[in-house]
C-alpha cells in the first residue's frame, strides 16, 4: 500500500487501513435489516413509501428541475413550492464509504456505510449501504445501483451494490 | 473587529474526571462551578448569569446534557439577571460566546458558564436505544435506518474520503492519538495516561475505517466552568483574565454529515474563516491550539479549518508530530485531548487552553511564549472556534 503523504490514493487500491479487510464481503442481507426506524412523516413518507414499491424516489423541483434531498419544502434554488416526488434511476457511483466492524448491535456483522453520489445531478447524494460487494470493490466513482432489501416494520430500504458487466 | 473582546475569561474551574464516578452531573458542575468561582476571587452571591450548552429543556439527554441551567440556579441558589442554556450554536462553545454576549451588552456582570457531562455512568449511545428499534426523525432519519448509527460511521465516511483525497496515511493520523497520550502521561486527571506507541495504535481494532479504537475519544465523567465577566470588572481578579480576541461562529454550508458540498470541508471551516475575519492577528501568531479530537479526523480537518495548513496539508503537518509536540512549534490538545484524558465535550479543552496561557498547566506547560491560544470545537454540522489571549491587550 502505497504511504503517498499527497495527492490522490492509486485507483482500485484500498485504504491502508482496509488493506487487511481486502476478502470481506458484504452479502446481500436475507434477514430483515434492523437499525433506527425512519419517521417516514409529513415530507419524507414518500421516500419511504417509494422504496417500499420498490422505487428510489426524490423530490424535485417542477419549475427548475431541481432534486432536494433530502427533501424541504421549497426548492432552494428558486424558491419554488411546487415539489413533486419522481423516480430516479437508481444508478450512481461510490463517493465515500466506511466498513463498520464495531457489533453496535447484538450479533451485527461488518457492513459497508456507503455516501452515494446518484447520475441525476451533481449534488445529489445519499447514505445508504453497500451490499452484495467485498472490501476489495471499495473506490472512489466505483458504479453502483439500487438494491431494495428488506427491514423490520415491512419496510424496505435502498441500498446499493455494486454494477456487474 | 470583534466585540468580543472586552469579555474575560476570569475564572476557571474542572470538577473530579473520570470513567464512572457514579455522581450526579449537578453534584459535578455544582464542585467545577464553586471551584471557577472561587478562582475567580469571587462568590456565588456575584455570579449573576449562567449559560451552558446544551442545557436541560425539551431535548435533553440523560448523561449528555448535563442539568439545565435553572437545576444550577436552584441548587446554588443563585439570583442572576440573565441565563441560557442552548444547544444551537457554534459548537460547544455555544455557551462561552454567548455568556461574553451578555457581558458585552450588560445584561450580566459575571457569568457562570458550564458544559457537563456524565456519559460514562449512564452509558447513552446506539448500543441500548437501536436494539429498541426507536424512531428517528429530522436529518438522522437520512442515516440511521441505513445502518450510520453511530458518530464514527458519519466520521469514518469523511475520514476514508480525506483518505481517498488527501493520502493521509495511518502513521499520520496516528500523531493525533500518540501525541494526545503524551501529553495525557503529565496530566493527572487524565483518563488514559500509559505510554501509547505507534506499534499499539496500529495493531489496534478497527470500529469503522479508518478510524481505530484510538482514534475515537473516550466517554467521561466530569463537569468544566469558568466565569465569563467584563474586562474591565476582571482586571482586579487573582488569576489572569484570559481575554476573547474573537469567536468563529459562521454557518455557510449545508449543516448536515453527508451534505456538505465537500465532505472535508464542513462547519469549523465557516467557524475558522470567521474568526479570522474577526481580528487582526493571525495563525502564525498562536502559539498553541486546542482542537476538538471527539475523534482523530476531526482534529486534522481542524488544522486546516484554522489555517495552520492548506487544504490536503494536515497529513504532512503531524507526519512524525514534531511540530505538534509540547515543545514543537504549535503543541496541540496538551493536556491529552479527549482522546486520552476524557470527552468534556469541548470545554475541557478551553479550560486547558486558559491553564496554558496562565502558565499554570504544572508538567505539561509549554516553555514557550504562550500568549495565544487557539481553540476549535466541533466537527460536522456544528463548529465553533475562539482565540484566547493574554498579553497583547
Amino acid at each position: 500500500m502505497s504511504s503517498t503523504p499527497r495527492g490522490p490514493a492509486a485507483p482500485n487500491a484500498v485504504t491502508a487501513a482496509e488493506e487487511e479487510l481486502r476478502g470481506l464481503r458484504f452479502p446481500l442481507p436475507t434477514e430483515p435489516v434492523r437499525f433506527f426506524r425512519p419517521e417516514s412523516g409529513i415530507g419524507t413518507a414518500p421516500f419511504w413509501q417509494g422504496a417500499s414499491a420498490g422505487e428510489l424516489r426524490l423530490a424535485r423541483c417542477s419549475a427548475c428541475g431541481y432534486f432536494v434531498h433530502p427533501a424541504g419544502p421549497r426548492c432552494p434554488h428558486c424558491g419554488s413550492a411546487d415539489l413533486t416526488w419522481e423516480p430516479v434511476s437508481g444508478r450512481g457511483t461510490l463517493f465515500a464509504w466506511t466498513v463498520s466492524l464495531q457489533a453496535f448491535l447484538p450479533g451485527l456483522q461488518p457492513y459497508c456505510v456507503a455516501l452515494v453520489q446518484l447520475d441525476e445531478q451533481e449534488d445529489l447524494r445519499l447514505t445508504s449501504q453497500l451490499v452484495d460487494g467485498s472490501v476489495a470493490d471499495l473506490r472512489v466513482g466505483l458504479p453502483v445501483e439500487v438494491v431494495f432489501v428488506d427491514a423490520a416494520d415491512d419496510l424496505r430500504l435502498p441500498f446499493f451494490r455494486p454494477v456487474r458487466p | 473587529m470583534s466585540g468580543l473582546r472586552s469579555a474575560a475569561i476570569r475564572g476557571i474551574g474542572q470538577s473530579a474526571v473520570g470513567r464512572r464516578l457514579g455522581r450526579s452531573g449537578l453534584d459535578l458542575t455544582v464542585e467545577a462551578a464553586g471551584e471557577a468561582i472561587a478562582d475567580a476571587g469571587l462568590t456565588p452571591s456575584d455570579i449573576d448569569g449562567i449559560a451552558t450548552y446544551p442545557g436541560g429543556g425539551f431535548g435533553a439527554q440523560r448523561g449528555f446534557s448535563g442539568p439545565g441551567a435553572v437545576e444550577v440556579q436552584d441548587a446554588m441558589r443563585l439570583t442572576v439577571d440573565w441565563y441560557t442554556g442552548s444547544g444551537e450554536g457554534p459548537g460547544q462553545l455555544n455557551c462561552l460566546v454567548n455568556a461574553c454576549m451578555a457581558v458585552v451588552t450588560g445584561l450580566a456582570r459575571n457569568v457562570l458558564v458550564y458544559r457537563t457531562v456524565t456519559e460514562a455512568t449512564e452509558q447513552v449511545g446506539g448500543r441500548g436505544a437501536a436494539a429498541t428499534n426507536p424512531v428517528v426523525g429530522g436529518p438522522l432519519e437520512w442515516l440511521m435506518p441505513f445502518g450510520s448509527i453511530s458518530a464514527v460511521h458519519w466520521l469514518g465516511v469523511v475520514a476514508n474520503r480525506y483518505v481517498t483525497q488527501y493520502g493521509l496515511t495511518r502513521e499520520q493520523l496516528a500523531q493525533v492519538a500518540l501525541t494526545a497520550r503524551r501529553n495525557a502521561g503529565l496530566n493527572p486527571k487524565a483518563v488514559y495516561r500509559d505510554p501509547l506507541t505507534l506499534e499499539d495504535y496500529l495493531a489496534a481494532r478497527m470500529i469503522s475505517t479508518p478510524l481505530c479504537l484510538y482514534d475515537c475519544d473516550v466517554p467521561a465523567d466530569g463537569s468544566t466552568a469558568f466565569v465569563v465577566s467584563h474586562a474591565d470588572a476582571a482586571a482586579d481578579s487573582p488569576n489572569l483574565p484570559v481575554r476573547v480576541e474573537a469567536a468563529g461562529t459562521a454557518l455557510r454550508g449545508r449543516p448536515s454529515w453527508d451534505q456538505w458540498a465537500s465532505p472535508t470541508r464542513t462547519a469549523m471551516h465557516d467557524a475558522g474563516a470567521s474568526l479570522w475575519e474577526r481580528t487582526d492577528l493571525t495563525p502564525a501568531d498562536v502559539d498553541l491550539a486546542q482542537l476538538y479530537d471527539g475523534f482523530s479526523i476531526l482534529t486534522v480537518l481542524w488544522l486546516e479549518a484554522m489555517g495552520f495548513c492548506g487544504e490536503g496539508e494536515a497529513g504532512e503537518f503531524l507526519a512524525g508530530g514534531r511540530r505538534i509536540a509540547l515543545d514543537g512549534e504549535l503543541p496541540l490538545n496538551t493536556a491529552g485531548g479527549q482522546l486520552s484524558a476524557g470527552r468534556l465535550h469541548g470545554l475541557g479543552l478551553v479550560h486547558e487552553a486558559c491553564l496554558q496561557l496562565r502558565g499554570q498547566a504544572g508538567e505539561r506547560q509549554v516553555r514557550k511564549r504562550h500568549e495565544v491560544a487557539a481553540v476549535g470545537n466541533g466537527g460536522g454540522p456544528i463548529g465553533g472556534a475562539l482565540l484566547l489571549t493574554t498579553g497583547l491587550g
